[in-house]
């Protein structure tokens, strides 16, 4: 993943500024009218993907130094990825990949990722984890029946969060799969999916921690992969395949698809009522982000056009239906929409090395989400991730509101315990 | 780049806070380079040596008046995109204006009161739950409201809305030189209802056909008319990125596409619908538009369009939008229908009912910076504003040009381009685009322009796109209006420091401030600056 090899991307954003706005067909109001984070709080144009683009130019054209603040500019970034849908609406470039990019370079310059970074690095070089807990205790909540399980046709994969700080999730989740007579598994040798490593940059721990998990993987002789966090989701489907320059042969599946189809197929029954109103926050890796990886090896010719003819990735087949969907058919639940959602999502703020490095923007980012989930007048907003959860649910509180990851109301609704 | 002296900075930094100010190269950099037109109008840019974030007009005056004392020139921007707004000249300071980004609507009287940083998406948005709405260019809702003004503020909904210097009411203007001047009524009792104030309108310094691009100091403020339509709320919205709209209700809103199989019928339907006095909207789309709209990407752009072309033979209908919306009533609507079936009859063109979603592209453009889709870079030429039977002459005029460039242009058929009537035809606007390699037809591109502006002097059209460098190939064929511009930039900005070397790139005596002398002149302010404190 070299630079060089996005320079068209780069030379040809045309500053349009769409990657600082909502589609503006779908804004609502002015004070939820921007999409960018980053901008909104740092409003200097170069904390936003265009600013960006041109510090990519600068430094391929080596008008810029390597500096401190190339750093935060670089970093002061959620990876949210709604600067590259919105585009996409418009042009034929991948800005996301730059962003990308941008931070592998950093890493191979010997600059990046930022101080936590490199701690929670070293944490999962060291403990498999980012947390740097004891690897033991990443499985010591799952009953035993269900590790390394022979028979299984399907295996969970837990992820850090769920597995050290969300156990509600994990444990909702494993329960929801069981409930449905899904034969499932959890590996005792699973290890951070590599998300957090590689979203700032580090792809050579990254890729260390992929080929372990794939290779666990293979080894069961089971080809479907559950998680419960978004998270580890795009990084199987989508950043697997693409780092490690083929397909996985996994079947990868965010556990709301499978209550879905499982709600469909009447595998799951609601018994209880869930009186709450509640708002949907689309986690970013869940939603637009979540298209299928579509490998393309070619290059541009006059007009741009590419060759051979490239399938771009624009966040018009994310995962948004489905958890609307499943929220809808709990009995007692009314789910009203905030103004930005789907492709349009604002971001809650932990993403992209965030939360570590800068508290203070990752705060600041939930907090504005909070804000238009609190004008909805829901009582709860519910997520599908545990990083949205983490960091959404403090400023929920101080908010008034409750804050609830999907797989918990179906427990609920379930009439189930975990 | 050279760093300002530090006397200077800190005096900036004083005015707006450390927090709002940089000079870091990096940050900088993100300032460098314009928008559409990229490698076109912001040819010899330059990094800028500072960026500066004013949060009110007090700070604005304060910024530009410090430039002022040290002979610094400076750049207001806002939203971007179409941007004249690259510099050029060392030591330029950015007075990035998007802290600036108030909007109150006045619903009773129709009118709304921007700052820079508001764009057509949330004006439109917000206009649309009281009922009220404004033409949204043709360039995409991300324009700044408040400059787009300033500029020609076409689009759709001119057919109504009229020309943009009939929509502005009262502005605030700080001049070049700092000084805070009120237009209209806000002149007076500081309220910014309506346009007019005592003594001579100066309006017409403040904007213009191609506008000051920030060469006149900096708009701080300005009241927009605001006109009803017979809707109140919020939208639905359909679909999913990249293909998104809203449609509004089909009893007071119907669009349609007439199919005109030559440019001549296009021009006699839209006549008679002008005399007709109906309709919201009314304009002819460059048929590729079609294509652009609806292509997945540019490989599904080019291979529809290529075959559909060779389809058509060379016979490219000319496609006219029209839209009918029941201002006063659901009669009204279904009286222009009529009307506008009995002209398409007798003209001998077919109405198409269109997506009802055409709503949303109308009132917050979207899909415009779709333009750039076949070849990563466009370009607009002619700019004319008369008549519609002037359009024809120029456009066709322009396609001879244009058709010289094709290839390397992309050939999309079109013998016109853009055809939009303001005030239901009383004046029309005709503008030819040109599709081009972003990385190989620059040279081309600038070419074609010059010679298309040649033409129009040759053919004598009304009046021929002008900027930048192009002033000086006009002028002379117009009464030397760049000359009068020179004095009028001098008046106003006897330093040249607002956005060199716009606004008249002719006055070259001032228009590039020599590194060495800017420094010696700078020095000199300093150390008198320095013995006035001593003796004070």
């Amino acid at each position: 993943m070299s630079l060089e090899n996005y320079r068209y991307d780069v030379e040809n954003c045309v500053r349009c500024s769409n990657c600082k706005w909502v589609d503006y067909i779908c804004m609502k109001s002015k004070r939820f009218s921007k999409i960018c984070p980053s901008h909104t709080k740092y409003l200097f144009d170069v904390y936003s993907c265009q600013g960006r683009m041109d510090v990519a130019r600068g430094l391929m054209n080596k008008e810029l130094d390597y500096t401190e603040t190339v750093l935060d500019v670089v970093y002061k970034c959620t990876m949210c990825g709604a600067c590259d849908i919105m585009c996409k609406r418009c042009l034929d470039l991948e800005p996301l990949e730059v962003l990308e990019t941008l931070r592998i370079r950093l890493v191979e310059e010997g600059l990046g990722p930022m101080p936590a970074h490199k701690a929670y690095i070293e944490r999962a070089e060291k403990t498999h984890n980012v947390f740097g807990e004891p690897h033991e205790k990443r499985f010591s909540w799952v009953p035993q029946e269900f590790l390394n399980r022979k028979d299984a046709d399907v295996i969970f994969f837990v992820g850090c969060l769920s597995s050290y700080r969300s156990l509600e999730v994990a444990k909702a989740t494993l329960k929801i799969l069981d409930t449905a007579g899904v034969k499932v598994s959890v590996l005792t040798d699973e290890w951070c999916c590599g998300s957090p490593i590689f979203r700032v940059g580090d792809l050579k721990t990254a890729k260390k921690l992929m080929e372990h998990n794939l290779s666990l993987i293979k080894d069961t002789g089971v080809n479907k992969v559950v998680t419960s966090c978004a998270g580890c989701y795009k990084m199987f489907k989508v950043d697997y395949p693409k780092i490690l320059g083929e397909e996985t042969g996994l079947e990868v599946a965010h556990i709301v698809e499978y209550i879905d189809k499982f709600l469909d197929e009447g595998k799951l029954k609601f018994s209880k009522e869930v009186n709450l109103k509640v708002t949907y926050h689309d986690p970013c890796h869940l939603g637009r982000l979540s298209e299928p990886y579509v490998f393309w090896k070619g290059e541009r010719k006059r007009y741009g056009l590419t060759d051979p003819p490239k399938k771009w990735r624009r966040g018009t087949y994310g995962i948004y239906e489905p958890p609307r969907k499943v929220l809808r058919s709990i009995p007692g639940i009314t789910l009203v929409e905030m103004e930005r959602i789907k492709e349009n999502a604002w971001c809650c703020g932990a993403g992209g090395g965030v939360m570590a490095q800068y508290r203070d923007f990752a705060e600041w980012t939930a907090k504005e989400r909070i804000e238009e989930a609190k004008v909805t007048g829901a009582e709860a907003v519910v997520s599908c991730c545990p990083f949205c959860k983490l960091n959404l649910e403090p400023k929920a509180k101080e908010a008034g509101m409750q804050m609830f990851d999907l797989t918990e109301l179906i427990i609920k609704a379930l009439g189930l315990e975990v | 780049m050279e760093r300002i002296p530090r006397e200077i900075y800190h005096t900036l930094e004083s005015i707006v806070g450390s927090e709002y100010i940089t000079e870091d190269p990096v940050i900088c950099q993100a300032y460098s380079r314009g928008g559409y037109g990229k490698d076109i109008y912001d040819r010899g840019r330059v990094r800028p040596a500072c960026v500066i974030l004013p949060g009110c007009t007090e700070e604005v005056q304060a910024i530009v008046k410090v430039c002022n004392r040290y002979k610094i020139p400076y750049i207001p921007v806002s939203t971007f995109y179409i941007g004249f707004c690259a510099p050029t000249k060392p030591y330029t300071i950015m007075v990035d204006l998007k802290r600036m980004d108030k909007l109150w609507i006045n619903e009773k009287n129709m009118y709304a009161v921007v700052e820079p940083y508001v764009n057509y998406a949330q004006l439109n948005t917000e206009a649309l739950k009281l009922g009220l709405y404004t033409n949204a260019p043709l360039c995409g809702a991300q324009a700044s409201v408040l400059a787009n003004h300033l500029f020609q503020g076409m689009g759709q909904n001119v057919w109504r809305t009229g020309f943009a210097n009939k929509r502005i009411l009262a502005v605030e203007w700080v001049l070049p030189d700092g000084e805070l001047l009120h237009l209209g009524s806000a002149s007076i009792i500081k309220d910014y209802f309506w346009g007019e104030g005592p003594g001579p309108d100066l309006r017409g310094l403040v904007r213009g056909w191609f506008g000051h691009s920030g060469g006149l100091g900096i708009v701080t403020r300005i009241a927009v008319k605001l006109f009803p339509i017979p809707y109140r709320g919020v939208p639905e919205v359909w679909g999913v990125t990249p293909s998104t709209g809203f449609s509004l209700p089909s009893e007071r809103f119907r669009w349609y596409n007439v199919i005109c199989p030559t440019l001549e019928k296009a021009i006699k339907f839209m006549r008679e619908v002008s005399k007709a006095e109906i309709a919201a909207v009314c304009m002819r789309i460059p048929y590729v538009w079609r294509y652009l709209r609806k292509a997945t990407c540019r490989e599904e752009l080019w291979g529809y369009w290529l075959e559909d072309k060779a389809k058509l033979k060379g016979q490219i209908p000319s496609i006219v939008r029209v839209a009918i919306w029941g201002f006063s009533s659901e009669k009204q609507v279904e009286y222009e229908e009529k009307v506008l079936m009995d002209i398409a009859n007798e003209v001998g063109v077919t109405v198409k009912p269109a997506s009802p979603y055409a709503a949303g592209e109308c009132l917050k453009p979207a899909a415009s910076v779709r333009a750039f889709l076949p070849g990563g870079n466009f370009m607009g030429q002619k700019f004319n504003f008369d008549s519609l039977d002037h359009a024809v002459k120029v456009l066709k005029s322009g396609y001879k040009i244009k058709r010289k460039h094709i290839p390397p242009f992309m050939d999309d058929g079109e013998e016109a381009g853009w055809i939009l009537c303001f005030d239901f035809g009383y004046h029309v606007y005709a503008e030819l685009d040109y599709y081009f390699d972003a990385q190989e037809d620059v040279e081309e591109a600038i070419k074609a322009e010059e010679e298309l502006l040649k033409d129009d002097l040759e053919i004598k059209a009304y009046p021929g796109a002008q900027w930048g460098h192009l002033h000086e190939v006009s002028g002379p064929h117009m009464l030397n209006y760049h000359k009068l511009m020179e004095k009028i930039g001098k008046t106003f900005d006897p330093n040249h420091l607002s956005n060199p070397p716009r606004f008249i790139g002719t006055r070259k005596e001032e228009s590039t401030i020599l590194t060495e002398v800017w420094r010696k002149i700078c020095q000199s302010v300093i150390e008198e600056e320095k013995r006035r404190r001593k003796n004070s």
